[in-house]
């Protein structure tokens, strides 16, 4: 048994325990906000359940669940995207707390200023561990185009970090 | 090659995605070129703080929802074809294979007594034996019997 699972081997409650929290995390990650991550695992685990139902032969279950989720992820972003633009956002909504865990916070305000496509692949690459290869199969892109895009997130991750550290 | 190509590669070594020919490349720039030390050592201290970012974990309330929504259907237990149905981790083949080897058995199983006219006869004559047994039995009980009541009005 592959780390990746097999529908056909692993029953739903398995695969559910096994992958509830990564699901809820990596959804959180990308839309930042509990409510719509919760709605978003949900769906997916709801689907995963009825592809069952209907005996659907899924070969690797964990990249269906991170296709899915981010497939949802950035459907969410992009509806949230044209209710409020983000160039309406008043620089007032960034709260920087200056104490001991501020550098996490300001971080992850970082993340969420990034672009969704190299939110993504950092998220993918330091919080789920994926390697470059597995990065590839989930956003459907080559290896070197996962190697650039990481490259690309960190130098603008690092440039807005920066700059809501000068602003705390 | 530019300092910009050896960046990617000081993203890719944080990763440890690097060949090691790139390897090899990325030190011997290093060695030289104090401004990608300098990238290199501010990717190190972004990923530090990163690594420090814990994993959130779903909600008990979100879980207890999901579970709730993707329970089976008690009613589905009661068809004889939800029964079927439920069997789908079973391979289709071996379920097949198992209704087969039902029908063999419970046929083998009606056909054991009767496997031969022969044995059908040999079956009936060894009843019919018992019965002439028992009847054997009965009139010697009825002897001993009819003896006892006779000696008895006798002495009377």
């Amino acid at each position: 048994m592959t780390d990746s699972g097999h529908f056909r081997t692993e029953t739903f409650e398995t695969l559910f325990d096994k992958y509830k929290d990564r699901m809820y995390d990596f959804a959180l990650k990308m839309v930042g906000d509990a409510d719509t991550a919760g709605d978003i695992t949900q769906e997916v685990f709801i689907r995963l359940y009825k592809s069952n139902s209907n005996h659907t032969a899924i070969s690797n279950v964990k990249n269906w669940l991170f296709i899915l989720t981010r497939n949802l992820c950035l459907n969410r972003i992009r509806d949230s995207r044209r209710q409020v633009s983000l160039d309406a956002v008043p620089e007032t909504e960034i709260q920087v707390d200056c104490s001991a865990d501020s550098r996490h916070i300001i971080l992850q305000k970082a993340m969420y200023a990034l672009a969704p496509d190299l939110r993504e692949a950092l998220i993918l690459k330091e919080y789920q561990g994926f390697s470059y290869i597995e990065i590839g199969g989930i956003l459907g892109i080559t290896v070197p185009a996962v190697r650039s895009l990481l490259y690309r997130a960190r130098v603008a991750l690092k440039e807005i970090y920066e700059k809501y550290s000068i602003k705390g | 090659m530019n300092c910009e190509y050896f960046k990617e590669l000081i993203s890719a070594r944080l990763d440890g995605e690097l060949t090691p020919e790139e390897n090899t490349a990325l030190s011997e720039h290093l060695g030289h070129c104090e401004k990608c030390g300098q990238f290199m050592t501010e990717l190190e201290e972004l990923k530090t703080v990163t690594a420090g970012v814990e994993q959130e974990t779903m909600p008990s309330e979100l879980e207890r929802v999901i579970l709730k929504t993707t329970a089976r259907k008690p009613q589905e237990s009661k068809s004889i074809f939800g029964i079927f149905r439920s069997c789908y981790r079973i391979p289709r083949g071996l379920v097949w294979a198992g209704v087969l080897a039902l029908i063999l058995l419970t046929a083998n199983t009606i056909r054991v007594p009767f496997k031969t006219s022969a044995e059908a006869e040999v079956a009936s004559e060894s009843v019919e034996k018992a019965v002439l047994i028992q009847r054997i039995t009965l009139s010697e009980e009825d002897v001993v019997m009819t003896n006892v009541v006779t000696e008895k009005s006798n002495n009377l």
